[in-house]
């Protein structure tokens, strides 16, 4: 074990993250530097570090196999040639989204910002939008947990000014 | 509940930039509506900087999509005043976001003008303030009826200096020729759709624009003589033509993916896509789309042009429109490179 870092030559280089829990993580290389935040821990420190535990401060230990488990696939589907069908693509997001909750799913969004991965937040914040599409006011507030600091006359003067846009809501 | 309380502590620190990001892929109304759920949220879709603005959230599909010819009177007083209220909201929203100084995203504008003449120092404003917030996207569409006005929209000089837009796309507007430098250094994306210029202006821009790498112009009003050249990230040109007065087109781009040229009358007598053969005779780049509308192009010239295009090109897929003659196609000899796989 002790000489690991001599005899794992052919094998994947591994990374240690830390979640904010305390629990580790092994993760390969290539996945763990798709995260920027890991990336920059690393730059210009090179290989004397790498064997270095990544604390990584703002994501919960519930999150790390599935966002790790996205990174592997979405690096997969880039790699790959000729690119993989669309609907492989799709159905791999669609299985990853289901069964999260609004929580799990915002939670995970402040991971990917914390993380500093543009793929991951992109998508995320995509499926955020498609949960609110031709949702109610209340329904939004409650999905971000909004604190609603109008007062009644000031909610209904704004949106009267935006009358435009409140047609065809449901109430959800 | 008390789930909810929880979450609510934490989403509460989601930053601004996060929000933003989450509104950029709800519909223009539904981004809107954001505005009643906080104080935050409505300070935060004040300052979204993605403006897009189109009438049809203000008058509605039916009268957006009629010809005003067919309105009844008072159908064409509703819609005046719609529009009016439309202007007024673009233009408060638009200051406000000014104030703020931040960079616009995009600007998208689709309205029909009334009174070109009353109206174009309100538009010129408009553009002036994009620009000044430096927009990267600016969609601008607008249509006269000629019923009411038959003026055309000509666009201000302002527009040259928009020195970070990436994509450019113009509807229904003169754009004149001008002695200002072009400062599209980002450009990527130029449409430009009903838009009355000339050759010399387009050839200008698109030498002028070293990162373009789409171009699309439709129709060609008046162009005798087609040149794209010095364009050196260009992959896809769509010109379509009209059946007005095209001659010859004459396409360099090294770095060429997709080539359409539609709707060529029957005056095309020539088509060059160069660069290809003169880059590196023996492997040349391939042209991986290349569709061509040849409707009323006479036979004759059918042969004349595909040993041109497919000695040059190299196409993967040649496309050859031609729906009527369909027939005529048949008989056309083709002496196919290699690469050539198929023609439909």
């Amino acid at each position: 074990m002790a000489s690991s870092s001599s005899s794992s030559s052919t094998q994947v280089k591994k990374i240690t993250l830390k979640a904010a829990d305390g629990k580790h993580f092994e993760v390969e290389e290539p996945v763990a530097m798709e995260m920027e935040t890991v990336k920059s821990f690393f730059v210009g420190n090179e290989d004397a570090m790498k064997d270095m535990v990544v604390p990584l401060l703002n994501v919960s230990s519930e999150h790390m196999p599935a966002i790790l488990d996205f990174y592997r696939n979405h690096s997969e589907f880039r790699k790959r040639t000729p690119p993989p069908p669309a609907e492989e693509v799709k159905a791999f997001n669609e299985a990853f989204l289901e069964n999260k909750s609004d929580e799990q799913l915002m939670e995970m969004i402040m991971a990917a910002n914390f993380l500093n991965t543009k793929e991951l937040l992109n998508f995320l914040t995509e499926a955020a939008a498609n949960r609110i599409k031709n949702k109610s006011v209340e329904y939004v507030r409650a999905f971000f947990g909004i604190e609603n600091d109008f007062t009644p006359e000031e909610e209904a003067r704004i949106r009267a000014e935006n009358e435009w846009a409140f047609d065809g809501l449901d109430e959800d | 509940m008390g789930d909810r309380i929880g979450a609510m502590d934490r989403f509460s620190e989601l930053p601004d930039y996060i929000i933003h990001h989450i509104m950029s892929y709800l519909s223009t109304d539904e981004a809107a509506q954001t505005c009643v759920l906080s104080k935050r949220w409505n300070h935060l879709r004040a300052s979204f900087p993605i403006l897009d603005f189109d009438q049809i959230y203000f008058v509605g599909k039916d009268l957006a999509t009629r010809h005003p010819d067919f309105f009844s009177i008072r159908e064409k007083r509703r819609f005046c005043k719609l529009i009016n209220q439309f202007i007024q909201f673009v233009d408060a929203s638009l200051l406000r976001f000014c104030k703020l100084k931040v960079s616009m995203q995009k600007f998208r504008l689709s309205m029909t003008l009334l009174d070109v003449e009353g109206d174009t120092s309100l538009l010129d404003n408009w553009i002036e303030l994009a620009v000044a917030n430096e927009v990267k996207e600016f969609d601008f569409n607008v249509h006269t009826d000629q019923t009411i006005d038959d003026m055309v929209y000509s666009l201000p000089e302002t527009i040259f200096s928009a020195k970070f837009l990436t994509n450019l796309k113009l509807s229904g507007c003169n754009w004149e020729q001008s002695s200002n430098t072009i400062m599209f250094h980002s450009l990527k994306k130029l449409a430009l759709d009903n838009v009355s210029m000339d050759e010399q202006m387009v050839q200008k821009f698109i030498s002028e624009c070293p990162l373009l790498e789409d171009f699309f112009i439709s129709p060609a009003w008046n162009f005798k003589r087609f040149c794209v050249s010095h364009a050196p990230k260009l992959k896809i040109v769509t010109i379509d033509g009209s059946f007005y007065t095209v001659e010859s087109i004459e396409i360099v781009a090294p770095s060429l993916q997709q080539c359409t040229l539609i709707h060529l009358g029957n005056t095309c007598d020539s088509l060059t896509l160069d660069e290809f053969r003169k880059r590196s005779p023996s492997l040349p780049r391939d042209v991986e789309n290349l569709i061509i509308d040849v409707q009323k192009v006479p036979p004759s010239k059918y042969a004349a042009y595909l040993d041109c295009l497919l000695w040059i090109c190299f196409p993967r897929v040649l496309c050859i429109e031609a729906k009527q003659r369909k027939t005529s196609i048949k008989f056309i000899e083709v002496s196919a490179p290699e690469k050539f796989v198929g023609c439909s």
